[in-house]
This record gives C-alpha cells, structure tokens and sequence, in this order.
C-alpha cells in the first residue's frame, strides 16, 4: 500500500504545530470508511549506536528540517520529534543508516473506527444544539429557558471537548511521531594478553601499564 | 733533677698524625660519593595540575585530580645500544606480548635537545578504556669502568581515555624540560 493512501486525513496545520488552537475542526469525512481508507496513527522508537552522538545530533536535526518536520522534544542524545506521515516509510529508512541500530519499534494503530465515531458523535451533537436553540426560541415559561440553556450548556462543552479530541487524532494521524535515542559506541581496545615470556630485558618487565598503579 | 726529667720537658718533636690528610681525604670522597648518591638521577618538572606524590633519587610520582598517574623512571641497563633498539624492544613487548593497541608513536625531543621515542597506546583495564602514553630516553655509560653501561629513562602516563585531551599536554610539556644526570646525553639529531 502506498504510504500516501494510508492518510485520508491532511494535517490540521502543517505550518503551526499543534495547530489545534484554531477553531476549525479538520477537513471532515475524509473519513470515508466505505472506500477502505485506513486512518492510522505511526510511532516508531529507535536507538542507535553511532560514532559521535553530537555530530549525529546535529545531523538528524538538518535532516528533521529536510523531511519538513518539526522537534517536539530534545535534549544531549535523545530527540522526538514529528514528520509528515507521507513520510514515513523514507524516514524510517533514513534513520536506520545513521548507525548501528541496536532497538527498533514501529507501531501502527487504526483509529479509523475512533475517529469515524467521534465525528458521528459530533454530529449528533450539533444536530442536539441546533434543536435545542429552535426550542429556546420558542419557550414561554422561565423554568423551560433555564432547563434549555443549561442543557445547550452541556452541549456545547461536550461538543468543544469532542472537536478538540478530533483535532488531536487527526493531527497525529497526519503527523507521525519518531523517537530517536542516540548512544556513543565504546571504544574498541583489545584486552591486553597475558605475557607469552618475561622480557630478557628485566626493566622492560617492570615497566608498562600494569605496573604504574604498582609503584604509587 | 736529673737531666733525664728536664729533657723530658722538652718538647718533642710534634708528632705529626698521618691519618689526618687520609683520613679527610676519606671523608671528602665518602661526602662526595653521598652528595653524588642523594642527587636525582634526573630532572623534570612537575606537570601542571599534577601534584607530586613520589620522589626519590631513581623516581618521580604524580597524581591529577583524578588520580591519573605520571611515573618517572631510571634503569640502568648493563649493555648499552641504541635509542632505537630499545624503543624497537618495547614496543614489540608491548604490542606482541602484552596486546596493546598503538596510537601513535614518534620522536620526542627536549628543549635541551636530548633524543627521545615517544609511544602512545590504548589499553583496557577491567573493561575501562586507557590511554598509556611513554616516553623513552637513553643516555650513554660513563667511560672506563662502566663503559657498556647505559641509562635510560622511562617516562610513564597512564589515565582513563576521557581524561588523556585534557591531561596529556601538561605531561609532554614538563617532558619538554626533562633533564638526564647520569650518563651522556645522546642528542637529538635535528639539535646537532
């Protein structure tokens, strides 16, 4: 499956990260479930030995920019951050030739049904309000005003909460979310051998490595 | 009374002690051959950020903060050869015999122009990576007697790999000013 397809839903704001504040919910019913689009949401950890870890560092953060995306998080070895789903597979592939990769973990969840839910729900909801304002202007007696007001109330805060919850989903289904963990290799030294002989040389026996702790 | 006690009045010829001039002869080389014995066999400064923990007339001892160790050293070695074969010698006994990986190695010379062999290896001291860095000179035997003697200095550094770029210059630089006393100083050639 192409990667491009696996994401009916575009980001919410490529621009602003977090974009969520804006109070226009994401395209709708991109959400085509019928026409088998999947919405999923991809993580993916990774750890990774390399030479120099600030040298690397700094590398993966020249190439976070090239794959337009964006850091979440950061500190000396250990960067999150986010990148256009569509991007996925190639990042992934990238990331794996910065070193030696000694962890690996990808995860995948559907949240087509989530997400096709949670519009529903919002639908249902704005049909609810839209009724209850016809209702409010129509009421006569102060007890039906109050009753009605409180419930659009309601309403309207459990609408708020689901559109902010639908935002979140399709942000992080737009943007995926990679971890990178970045450790130094340890020095290869081999392990100094067992004299095969003494030196004829005896001072040359009590010199070297070995015997320097000896003599303080 | 008697000419005998009046004659024995006089005064003798002072007698003269012959041990006197032996005697502090003896005592004037005894002092020299001590003054001779209590000098250091070499000179070197202590390197900075080193404090000196051992010294002695055949050694010199230094710690970092980190307890990174400098060890100085005189051997005096019955046949005398050349800089090259000994500094061929060890390394081979380092290398070959002990496993040691080796960094670098070259010439070192003092300011005052004496040759030396300069060797740096990485070793592992239970699973903690070091870096051993030595410095080998070697003065010729006096003549005569001693003739086939030979004195040489061995200059050792030993610390943890992560602290060898912050340390290690200090080292070479009080190097740079070591001073060897016994022997004759075989100079470098790039001096001559």
């Amino acid at each position: 499956m192409d990667s491009a397809e696996r994401f009916a839903v575009p980001p919410p704001s490529p621009a602003v990260p977090g974009g969520g504040e804006k109070e226009t919910l994401p395209p709708p019913p991109a959400t085509d479930v019928s026409a088998k689009k999947r919405l999923v949401i991809y993580t993916a950890q990774f750890s990774i030995l390399v030479g120099n870890v600030e040298d690397s560092m700094k590398e993966l953060l020249k190439k976070i920019d090239q794959w337009n995306g964006y850091v979440q998080t950061a500190d000396l070895r250990r960067v999150t951050f986010r990148i256009p789903a569509a991007s996925f597979d190639r990042v992934v592939q990238d990331i794996s030739q910065m070193g030696v990769v000694t962890n690996k973990q990808i995860q995948a969840e559907d949240v087509t049904r989530r997400f096709t839910d949670l519009q529903l729900r919002i639908q249902v909801a704005e049909t609810s309000l839209k009724r209850l304002m016809t209702l409010l202007e129509k009421a006569q007696r102060t007890e039906d005003l109050i009753k009605i007001e409180n419930e659009i109330r309601r309403l309207t805060e459990e609408l708020e909460r689901l559109k902010a919850e639908l935002r979140t989903m399709a942000d992080q289904i737009a943007y995926s979310t990679i971890t990178v963990d970045f450790t130094a290799k340890a020095a290869e030294v081999k392990q100094p051998r067992p004299r095969r002989t003494q030196s004829y040389f005896t001072w040359i026996n009590q010199i070297g490595a070995e015997n320097v702790p000896r003599n303080f | 009374m008697s000419p005998a006690t009046s004659d024995s009045h006089r005064a003798h010829p002072r007698r003269h002690c012959p041990t006197t001039p032996v005697a502090a002869a003896i005592v004037a080389c005894l002092c020299g051959l001590m003054a001779l014995m209590g000098c250091a066999t070499f000179r070197v400064p202590t390197p900075e950020n080193f404090a000196k923990v051992k010294s002695s007339t055949e050694r010199l001892g230094a710690l970092t903060p980190q307890e990174d160790k400098l060890l100085v050293r005189h051997f005096v070695v019955p046949d005398r050869q050349p800089l090259k074969f000994w500094s061929d010698t060890v390394r081979n006994n380092f290398v070959e015999e002990r496993g040691y990986t080796p960094v670098s190695e070259g010439e070192f010379k003092t300011d005052a122009g004496l040759a030396g062999h300069r060797f740096l290896a990485e070793i592992s001291i239970n699973s903690v990576p070091y870096d051993y860095l030595m410095v080998l000179f070697a003065t010729e035997g006096s003549r005569g007697f001693f003739w086939k003697r030979q004195h040489v200095y061995v200059a050792e550094f030993l610390c943890e790999k992560k602290n060898y770029e912050k340390n290690a210059p200090a080292v070479e630089k009080a190097l740079k000013k070591f001073v060897a006393r016994r022997g004759r100083a075989v100079v470098a050639a790039a001096s001559k």
